[in-house]
Parts: C-alpha cells; structure tokens; sequence
C-alpha cells in the first residue's frame, strides 16, 4: 500500500520529468539504500537542477502528470534555497503522497547533482540518478535530527573504503560542519581521529 | 565526546553479503513492504476492528509529513546560512 504508492509516485515523477531532461538526484530513503544502510521512507525527495526555466514551468509541466502543489506559493524560499512540495496520489492508492523538489540553488547542492551516480532502480524500473554517499551524510548532518546523525555514522561506518573523504571533509570544511562530523566520526570508530 | 543520542557503532545493521546498487535498493523495498505490515497493525491495533484504516492511514501520513516539512524547513535554513558564511569568510 504505502510502499507501492511511494515506489509509484517516484516512478510516476520520473516519468514525467524526463521529457524536460533536467538533471535530478534521488536524496531519501531509496539513496540511503543505495547506499547499503536501510531504513523506511515515506515520501520522495528530490534534488532537481533547473538551470534557467522557471519553476513556474516546471510546476505547471508537472500539473499535466497529476502532481498538485501542496502549498500556495508552490515554492517555499528559505535562505535563499527554494523547494517545491507537491503531492499526488497513485492508481488505486488512498492517499497523497508528498515529494519534495529541492532545486539546486547553492553550490553545494549543484556540486551534489553533478556528482550524483545513475542506479537502476527495480522498484521503479529505469534509471535513476541517486545523490553520492559523500553528499548524503553532509545532507544527513544539516538535517541534524537524532536519526539523521544515526544515518550519517552508520553511512561512514559502511562505506569507509569507498568513501571520497578528501571530497567530503571538504565541504565539512566549507559549511562549517566539522564539530558535527567529528561526533559521527567518532560514534562510527571509537577511538579513532578523522583522517 | 561521544554523543549519547546516536546508538553506538555496534547497534548499527551491517549487510552480510555485499550487494549490488539495484539489489540494495530491492533489499530497501523489501524492508518498506514489510515495516508497513507493522505499521498497519499498530494502526489497527489503535483504532479496533471497526476503525476506518484508510482514515488513520492518512492522519498519521499528514502528520508524518508535518514532521517532515519541518526537518526539509531546517536543513535548508541551514544550508542558506552556512553558504553564507562561507561566501563571507572567504
């Protein structure tokens, strides 16, 4: 029910994106497994470059395929970062699920999208860009919840050796996030400095 | 320091055969079919027999998601202003 609605609405948003041709990156639940740490979802979040069209466009191209703003703007602005929240129920679902598209406004979320590696996704059958294992634990560390932190250790902990630590330490560096990242490291190797 | 919030390394799952990046993301819905079986029957076990499930269903889904909007609120804000500051200090 819940998962099938979400695998669909994710599929569903796929579909209707890739007449645009815009480069996306999965950023939730389905990029936490990609990365070999699992946990549930309950929506689908999106980084979504847009270059230069509007957003306006990109709402109303979305309209076509059955996916309504859940809000009135439809884009929330904050901190200079915009996001459109939209909601659209499935076939045979009973309920709106919610996507998120957060467009890549800021450096670092364009550096994300253009580091974002393509996966082929049973669920929804295609192609799939998913953000990079780097890129997810800062995304983890700025949504600073306790089961985001949790996320951020085990995705260390688990992709150690594949991990590009240089990139990452980077815009640990950059966004101010070392005093965080310290804390992580340490709950994903006791006893070891950051290195 | 240790932050006693974050469940040590230990707790954390660890795969026990590598997988590739299309069966992870199979194993994830998998563990999404399966948790919502769960997640139904605490649903039912609160509103009884006679409850209507799809109504709770969609109560606790916009409540989720207010929890949700909330967590994508603040890591933008946090985002915005720590690019900021980095634009600042340079």
């Amino acid at each position: 029910m819940l998962s099938e609605a979400v695998a669909s609405s994710l599929r569903h948003l796929l579909h209707a994106l890739h007449s645009l041709n815009l480069p996306s990156a999965v950023m939730g639940g389905v990029a936490v497994a990609t990365w070999n740490h699992f946990r549930a979802t309950k929506d689908v979040d999106v980084l979504l470059g847009i270059g230069g069209q509007e957003a306006g466009e990109i709402i109303a191209h979305l309209g076509r395929f059955g996916f309504r703003p859940k809000r009135d703007p439809p884009v929330l602005t904050i901190e200079g970062n915009r996001i459109i929240q939209l909601v659209y129920q499935p076939p045979d679902a009973f309920l709106d699920i919610q996507l998120d598209l957060m467009l890549a406004d800021s450096p670092f979320q364009q550096s994300a999208l253009s580091r974002r590696v393509s996966v082929r996704l049973p669920a929804v059958d295609q192609e799939v860009g998913v953000v990079a294992c780097e890129d997810l634990i800062i995304l983890k560390l700025l949504a600073g919840r306790m089961i985001d932190r949790a996320d951020a250790a085990a995705l260390i902990r688990i992709n150690r050796n594949e991990i590009d630590l240089e990139h990452l330490l980077e815009w640990v560096r950059r966004l101010g996030l070392g005093d965080d990242f310290e804390e992580i490291w340490h709950e994903a190797f006791p006893g070891e400095s950051v290195s | 320091m240790a932050d006693p919030q974050i469940p040590p390394a230990r707790f954390s799952p660890l795969n026990s055969r590598p997988l590739s990046l299309s069966q992870r993301v199979a194993a994830w819905f998998e563990l999404m079919e399966t948790s919502e079986q769960f997640l139904l029957g605490g649903i039912r076990h609160r509103i009884g027999p006679e409850g209507d499930l799809p109504h709770a269903v969609r109560r606790w889904y916009r409540q989720q998601m207010e929890q949700h909007d909330q967590t994508m609120i603040g890591l933008l804000e946090q985002l915005g202003r720590r690019e900021r500051d980095c634009r600042h200090a340079q």
